[in-house]
């Protein structure tokens, strides 16, 4: 494992005593948030609706405890959760290629609907914040390379891992 | 790739015109892509601030006070009785004190400095000696520039016409503070502080409006997309809407349900019209007496005075493709304001139109 020891105990502890919750930094300044790249999570399957939307099929997380499988059984529940974006969403989900930055995002989306580029600045950041916060994406400092791994791509693999052990 | 294409076949003419500023009363041009990113509510005394693209790192901040109100320190029964007895013995005001602008500047500077020490960076400051500009000299200003936590260069001044005092200046926090001289120049070149033929022009996001001076900001809404100014005078209301994804919107509404279901009063009673604008777009407007429901309404925003409150309606909306957006002005007006709302919608620029000839 990459993450340390010392580390990894904040984390775990930190879900039940907060104050020794490890925060993100908040002195990340305006310029070092443009330049990072969001890049979609792998888990995710989506395709484009007739309307200019796009539904994404987000699998259910599997952690819920020892019952889940007997739940599942019994219950039968859907396997994925249906989330619909608007145009303009699936616009900027579309870019989020874990190549372009935040910033270039901000440009094409300022473009191609003809806002002002502080009022798309505002949009997309806000939005791809909300995606960030479902896990929906991840955000890289480089472009995404060969064993360049973010948060996602170990949150994804991880869940893939627990629906098969479910499965099975 | 398809998307890359897509978004050059729609992308907007690249914007080569400068940014207008415009709030209460104060108004400038900046460069393109410069955008008000604060500001206060206060006409007497208050503040703007505009920020550059990203890449720049540079913001303009624009400060005014009355210069009238920042002699009184608390009202006494001499400053209620004083004007109505001069005026009842036909006797001049008396002579106003000019303010003073160094002290005024020194204050602003000496709360830098500090910023500066706490950061534990060197700070100087140039002050140059002050002068007369404008017409006839109406104005009286002092430059300078000051070097600490970043740069800034600016220039405070009275006007004696407005009787405001405007301390305007440019700042670059980053380490690239070349644009500071071309910046401040074109800001000071252009920079007004009171309006114009009675009217103040308020500009911000693509909007541009000109409203009369006698009434006052009192509710806005600036958000990605949708800006809203509210303005008042004693009963009357007027409205101003500007919406972005103009082509998103019309694709689920035409802009007659849009305009019915954005509009601040019941239009059952009244008919929609259209004509065309200068600009070329087709405006839906209707006009008439409001019903009994908005009168209530406005008699309530009156203070319940009979004889100031608004009764009839005048509304219109109309899109702009170049722009990609929806333009809105509604007045609410006594009966002998009717011709307002024609001048408010003719002083509205959505685009330019030599942008468009282009």
């Amino acid at each position: 494992m990459g993450v340390p020891l010392k580390t990894r105990l904040y984390y775990g502890l930190g879900k039940h005593l907060p104050f020794l919750k490890i925060h993100p930094p908040s002195d990340i300044d305006r310029q070092a948030a443009m330049i990072l790249r969001p890049g979609r999570n792998t888990i995710l399957t989506w395709e484009k609706l007739e309307t200019g939307g796009t539904m994404l099929n987000v699998p259910f997380s599997p952690r819920l405890g020892r019952l889940t499988p007997l739940v599942v059984k019994w219950l039968k529940p859907p396997s994925h959760r249906r989330v619909e974006l608007d145009e303009v969403g699936s616009f900027v989900w579309e870019l989020c290629d874990g190549q372009r930055t935040i910033e270039t995002i901000v440009q094409q989306t300022s473009k191609h609907y003809k806002m002002h580029r502080r009022e798309a600045e505002v949009s997309v950041t806000s939005f791809l914040q909300m995606l960030h916060e479902r896990n929906f994406i991840a955000f890289y400092k480089m472009g995404r390379k060969k064993g360049n791994r973010a948060s996602a791509d170990l949150e994804s693999e991880r869940l893939e891992t627990q629906i098969a052990e479910n499965e099975t | 790739m398809s998307l890359q294409t897509q978004s050059v076949e729609k992308s907007v003419i690249p914007q080569i015109e400068p940014s207008v500023i415009g709030w209460q009363g104060v108004r400038c041009l900046l460069p393109p892509d410069w955008n008000l990113s604060g500001f206060s509510m206060e006409y007497e005394e208050g503040y703007i601030r505009i920020d550059a693209p990203l890449e720049k790192a540079m913001t303009v901040q624009i400060r005014w006070l009355d210069a009238s109100k920042q002699k009184q320190s608390f009202p006494s029964l001499y400053t209620y009785i004083a004007p109505k007895m001069r005026a009842l013995l036909h006797k001049p005001d008396p002579p106003v004190t000019p303010p003073d602008l160094k002290a005024t500047l020194d204050k602003m500077l000496k709360e830098t400095e500090k910023q500066a020490q706490k950061e534990k960076m060197l700070f100087e400051s140039n002050l140059k000696p002050e002068q007369r500009e404008g017409e006839e000299g109406v104005r009286r200003s002092i430059n300078f520039s000051w070097n600490g936590i970043g740069r800034g260069q600016g220039k405070i001044y009275h006007c004696t016409h407005c009787n405001r005092v405007v301390m305007a200046q440019v700042l670059a926090i980053g380490k690239d503070r070349s644009f500071i001289p071309e910046v401040a120049s074109q800001l000071f070149a252009t920079l007004q502080d009171h309006s114009i033929d009675g009217r103040n022009l308020w500009a911000l996001y693509g909007l541009q409006i000109e409203i009369p001076e006698n009434f006052r900001l009192t509710e806005q809404k600036v958000f990605s997309g949708h800006l809203r100014l509210v303005f008042h005078n004693k009963g009357e209301k007027i409205i101003v809407d500007r919406w972005g994804l103009a082509d998103t919107v019309m694709k689920r509404l035409s802009l007659e349900d849009w305009f019915r279901n954005q509009t601040q009063t019941s239009l059952k009673n009244l008919e929609l019209q259209q004509s065309a604008l200068p600009s070329g777009h087709s405006l839906l407007f209707a006009k008439g007496p409001l019903g009994l429901l908005s009168k209530i309404q406005a008699l309530r925003d009156s203070s319940g005075l009979p004889g100031r409150f608004a009764s009839q309606y005048a509304g219109g909306v109309w899109e702009c493709p170049e722009t990609n957006r929806i333009y809105s002005v509604q007045y609410w007006h006594r009966t002998n304001n009717a011709s307002l709302w024609d001048d408010l919608v003719q002083s509205c620029n959505c685009h330019s139109y030599d942008q468009e000839q282009e």
